[in-house]
């Protein structure tokens, strides 16, 4: 299974990759919004792991960029404390809101989305 | 138009002319005054006077009541009347030709319109519904042009009203919910619903001016009106909405600041108890840790994740209560599994812990809330009790549990009982100060409890300990699965938080900030008068005397001090110049002073209270007349700190909570990659590495967030100065940031600077952590010595300089001043602004640099050590 994990910062992006390779999944990692949305173009993957916040872009422009194009991937948003995300409009385009402190349960979490159970 | 000709007005007319005719056409070659007898008073005039031959007369706008066909109605024209000739003078004196456009439409509109602007500019700033209705009804019944009758029948207020007294016309309206009309004694009525919020909030009952007829264009502007009472309405409603929540939200301000005092305490403990030792061990050679050490700095970090824990649970009790989940358990070998560690933690606080709990054999009910209630209770418990017992207990009563804890503790006063229970709250008497608490554990109690359908009940009273019962229904005692052994880690963290932890094997040393009493700063040069001030002032709290002016100003640099009391006369600085230095000085501008003085008199007092002092007491003065002032200033100056830092505060508690969340993501990820049995070595490593790097983060970013408190408040920064290398520092420093790079800092090789050491750190990472903030930056860190007058090495200039694209000057300045201090910390200015405070702080600076070409340079100054 291939997930991409995108986050500003360079130790969350190392932690939950040896989080998730510990699974057999292949990871790779994007620093900001932009590079995602480029990563995208060229390539798909079966979960995404997404940062809200990480210029140039975020989290929300990449899943309203996907799924503009009809690209349906699940998506996995991290946030700051959830209550600052409207979490009705995060359900209609089916993205699964985590902060980021819960990142144990994050392997689990992913497995659900892409059905694997 | 119309010709009118001859002396009786025979009138000749084309199609233009119909409109004002209505029904009364066909009257061609009819008399004028007879067709119109209605208004033939109002114009008989102007027709002879045109017809004798005077000028052509132009009228903008008329108005005239006239029958066109549904009786007497107001029409507006605008007229030109002009004489006709005829071409033989024997032929009789012509005619009128009557030009005339109707502007009804214009005039009524404009009217219309204009009512309703007034509706929306006459309610603006209401925050009452009611209110906001009898403006609205003031605004229509004023309008009697247009109305003639004005109510307001409220949705609500119509159940159970007797049918006969509210028109049937209104009842017909609100049931259908349409526009509703009724011709009643010659007068029609028009309801209409006004929806607020997309609800009907009530009818509106209009009776149109019976000289306006009821059509297309009156029937929509009617509506109109309806609509734009709902809008007023919608307004005011949400104003109101508003007002209360800013009133909750004031209320929750005053225990939200008290609770980021305690947080940042609680964590700066056991970053303390985790710092503290490796920093002792990587000063030797070969560091080592003992077992002992290790084993503190283990307990340390797993009591920072429960804090973090917590705090989360209740972030997110708001965001998403949790609902119980029933499953099957053995409610009282669950509970026997959670009071184990309680039982331990308490015996070393020499307490006694007993347990009762009746068999309940397996039930249904949710086991993780259950925990969460004793764990918080248990924990508390033995927190607040200093000597004595604790006791946990469950009884049953039906199919009812009882829980209770109680304990030989402080106690919580009556007035705290219902409180207790919110977020934030912690109850603040003389005993509970010395005890650290986040005030969030009987939170997540009450939710919990709430979760479980249950009750909670409190019986406590101050020095009388406390008892607490929660009751909450088992469900049938069920004989499904066998119940999961479930792990009582967060019972065993939680305990550990109340185990008094022993002191590490060289503390670093924290200064007491949990004592509230106020420290006084006395300066006398009379031994005697500072014995009896001193005195006189003891019941405030601690109190420090000295000889003059500048032996005061060098405990000033040292200790912070709530209150001056100085002499006026002394030698060396008298009180006089004491005050002007400390209002000159930024650190000291904010600390109360007052003068004593035996020079009585209006003019001496406006001198010391121009230069800034607090109060002025003339010698002799009572004991009580000073200690009275004093104390009203510290309690002025309290308020004064607490209301300038209290709004500034919210914004911090969202930015500290944002900027850690991060951080402790890593560590917490790290922490679990170390548990897995089979990571390998490599990876291991490398996470304690990054995790070890992002707890030192986390450390600056609490410090600076205490020393930015300590700003807001007016109180000065405590700096400890010792002899630090200069180059290590900076080789460490920029050894943690990846495109930052260190020039040959040789010249500071010889002689160390005198400096806070964990200040300096923090400074220098802000700065390089400022200058990195646009992407793909590089900075570069040099030294330059800086000489005194006599060209003697003063100390040295640490270079802090990126090539990002530069700021103006007078922003950058800006940021340093401490206006930058409303932003939050860690992020940029605040971050800077702090960095100054400290660095001036501790004898140096913090400035712009000249910037020759693009980017900017920040110039840390640091005195040279002895």
């Amino acid at each position: 299974m291939d997930v991409l994990v995108a986050d500003d910062d360079d130790d969350i992006r190392y932690v939950v990759s040896a989080l998730l390779s510990r699974r057999g999944w292949n990871v790779t990692t994007t620093a900001h919004g932009v590079e995602t949305i480029d990563v995208l173009a060229a390539s798909s993957f079966d979960v995404l792991v997404l940062d809200q916040s990480m210029p140039p872009g975020s989290g929300l422009e990449v899943i309203h960029h996907l799924r503009e194009r009809g690209d349906l991937t699940p998506v996995v948003l991290f946030t700051g404390f959830s209550a600052t995300l409207d979490s009705s409009a995060s359900k209609e385009l089916g993205v699964l809101m985590m902060e980021k402190t819960d990142v144990a349960a994050l392997p689990d979490k992913i497995a659900m989305l892409a059905g694997l159970d | 138009m119309c010709i009118n000709w001859g002396p009786s007005f025979v009138m000749i007319y084309n199609d233009g002319y119909l409109e004002a005719l209505g029904t009364k056409h066909p009257v061609l070659a009819r008399q004028l005054p007879e067709v119109f007898a209605e208004i033939w008073g109002e114009i008989a005039d102007r027709h002879d006077s045109v017809l004798d031959g005077a000028e052509t007369v132009y009228e903008e706008d008329v108005p005239f009541v006239i029958e066109r066909g549904a009786g007497p109605e107001e029409r507006y024209y605008t007229f030109s009347w002009s004489h006709v000739d005829s071409d033989n003078s024997a032929d009789g004196p012509g005619g009128v030709l009557t030009v005339l456009t109707s502007r009804t439409r214009e005039v009524v509109g404009a009217r219309r319109l204009h009512l309703l602007n007034e509706l929306t500019s006459r309610a603006p700033g209401q925050d009452d519904p009611g209110a906001a209705i009898s403006t609205c009804l003031e605004v229509l019944r004023g309008a009697t042009s247009e109305l003639v009758a004005v109510d307001f029948y409220a949705a609500d207020a119509l159940d159970g009203v007797p049918t006969g007294r509210v028109p049937q016309v209104v009842l017909d309206c609100l049931r259908h919910a349409e526009v509703t009309e009724a011709a009643t004694e010659g007068k029609t009525l028009v309801a209409v619903l006004v929806r607020a919020r997309d609800r009907v909030a009530g009818v509106l009952l209009l009776a149109p001016h019976p000289l306006r007829p009821l059509d297309q264009d009156h029937r929509l502007w009617l509506g109109l009106v309806a609509e734009q009472v709902g809008q007023v309405l919608t307004l005011a409603t949400s104003r109101a909405d508003e007002q209360s929540r800013l009133t909750a939200l004031a209320d929750i301000d005053a225990a939200k600041s008290d609770f980021l005092s305690n947080v940042s305490h609680e964590f700066r403990t056991p970053l303390t108890l985790m710092l503290g030792p490796l920093e002792d061990a990587l000063a030797t050679s070969e560091p080592r840790l003992s077992r002992a050490q290790v084993q503190v700095m283990h307990r340390s970090g797993r009591r920072l994740l429960r804090l973090v824990d917590a705090l989360m649970d209740v972030a997110r009790m708001e965001v998403d209560p949790r609902e119980a989940v029933i499953e099957p358990v053995d409610l009282t070998a669950l509970l026997r599994d959670v009071a184990l560690p309680f039982e331990l933690a308490a015996s070393q606080s020499g307490l006694l812990l007993t347990t009762s709990f009746e068999e309940t054999g397996v039930i249904g009910s949710d086991a993780v809330l259950w925990e969460t209630i004793l764990t918080n209770l248990a924990a508390n418990a033995i927190k607040y009790t200093r000597e004595g017992r604790v006791e946990l207990g469950l009884a049953l009563d039906g199919d009812v549990a009882e829980l209770r804890v109680s304990d030989s503790g402080i106690g919580i006063p009556e007035s705290h009982h219902q409180r207790v229970f919110e977020r934030f709250h912690r109850v603040l008497g003389p005993e509970a100060v010395t005890v650290e608490g986040t005030g969030l554990g009987l939170a997540l109690v009450g939710e919990a409890v709430r979760a479980l359908d249950g009750t909670i009940d409190l019986a406590s009273q101050p020095g009388a300990g406390s008892v607490f019962t929660v009751r909450a229904p088992l469900l049938a005692r069920s004989a499904g699965p066998k119940p999961i052994s479930r792990s009582t880690v967060a019972a065993q963290m939680l305990a550990e938080d109340v185990t008094p932890i022993p002191p590490a094997p060289s503390p670093a040393p924290v200064e007491n900030t949990a004592d509230e009493a106020a420290t006084i700063l006395v300066v006398d040069d009379n031994q005697a008068m500072r014995e009896r001030v001193a005195h006189v002032l003891a019941p405030l709290g601690h109190l420090v005397t000295c000889g003059d002016g500048v032996a005061a100003l060098e405990a000033l640099e040292s200790q912070r001090f709530d209150l001056v009391v100085t002499d006026v006369s002394m030698p060396r600085l008298d009180g006089l110049g004491l005050v002007e230095r400390l209002r000159a000085d930024e650190r000291h501008a904010a600390v109360p002073v007052v003068v004593l003085s035996a020079r009585a008199g209006t003019e001496a007092a406006t001198s010391a209270l121009a230069l800034g002092a607090d109060d002025y007491v003339v010698k002799p003065f009572t004991s009580a007349d000073l200690l009275a002032r004093c104390r009203s200033i510290l309690a002025l100056t309290r308020l004064r700190a607490d209301r300038s830092s209290s709004a500034a505060r919210d914004e911090v508690l969202a930015g500290v909570s944002h900027e850690m969340q991060t951080p402790l993501s890593v560590v917490m990820s790290a922490l679990d990659l170390l548990a897995m049995p089979d990571t390998d070595e490599a990876l291991r490593v490398e996470a304690a590495r990054r995790a070890a790097a992002r707890i030192r983060a986390l450390d600056r970013l609490v410090r600076q967030f205490l020393d930015w408190s300590r700003i807001t408040t007016g109180l000065p920064i405590v700096t400890l100065r010792t002899p630090v290398a200069l180059d290590d520092l900076l080789t460490l420093v920029v050894a943690e940031h990846p495109r930052a790079s260190l020039e040959d800092v040789s010249v500071v090789r010889e002689q160390p600077v005198s400096c806070d050491l964990r200040r300096t750190e923090q400074i220098l990472h802000t700065l390089v952590n400022n200058a990195l903030r646009t992407p793909d930056s590089r900075v570069e860190v040099e030294v330059a010595e800086y000489l005194d007058p006599d060209g003697a090495v003063a100390g040295y200039d640490v270079l802090v300089r990126d090539d990002g694209p530069g700021l103006d000057e007078q922003v950058l300045r800006g940021l340093l001043t401490p206006l930058a201090l409303s932003g939050t910390p860690g992020t940029g200015a605040i971050g800077l602004a702090v960095s100054r405070a400290a660095a001036r702080a501790q004898g140096g600076d913090l400035t712009i640099g000249s910037t020759d070409q693009h980017g900017s340079v920040f110039v840390l100054r640091l005195a040279a050590g002895a």
